[in-house]
């Protein structure tokens, strides 16, 4: 029961990194493929992080692959945040000229 | 070949789906599907680690989930003054 749950969760990561990577072909603008990024590492690795620590209950392995998942939605906030920044700033630089 | 180097290899479509966007379009693309591609990179990993039982390496997978926080900053940080 607990490999047919496992292959499910990595199946479903594996789709949602798929899912992810083709919307960054279909989404035309920066500011529209921010938003992949965010959905694979929250989809993705939720999905991951689970297969993990359910295979390896309770091991250093499975903690840290939590602690993984935690410190990329973190950064991953913080970096769509200052990439937006960045990129608004620098149209409106662009404009300014 | 068991089911976590089965998806490990499966996500290397998304990896190069992230190069072929980075090559081929603009600064702020580049910039976005290089976060992608190491969400993607730190995932595939993981499940390599799994895979090969080698549970020591996932050290590598956390300090490549750190490195990428300064590593995108800094990036933006070009693209919004001189680049």
């Amino acid at each position: 029961m607990i490999a047919l749950v496992r292959d499910g969760l990595l199946l479903l990561g594996v789709l949602a990194s798929w899912l992810g990577s083709l919307a960054l072909f279909r989404l035309r603008t920066p500011y529209q493929r921010i938003h992949c990024v965010a959905f694979v590492t929250v989809v993705g690795g939720f999905c991951f992080c689970l297969a993990v620590l359910l295979t390896h209950p309770g091991s250093p392995l499975g903690w840290k692959a939590a602690f993984i998942l935690v410190v990329l939605a973190c950064a991953g906030a913080v970096v769509s945040h200052a990439t937006g920044r960045a990129l608004l700033l620098r149209e409106s630089s662009e404009e300014k000229r | 070949m068991n089911v976590w180097l089965a998806a490990a290899i499966a996500l290397l479509p998304a990896l190069g789906g992230c190069a072929v966007v980075a090559v081929g379009s603009g600064l702020a693309d580049r910039l976005v599907a290089l976060e992608l591609a190491t969400v993607i990179a730190v995932f595939a990993l993981m499940l390599l680690i799994v895979a090969f039982d080698q549970p020591s390496f996932i050290d590598l997978a956390l300090t490549l989930a750190l490195l990428s926080l300064p590593g995108s900053l800094v990036y933006a940080h070009f693209i919004e003054r001189w680049l």
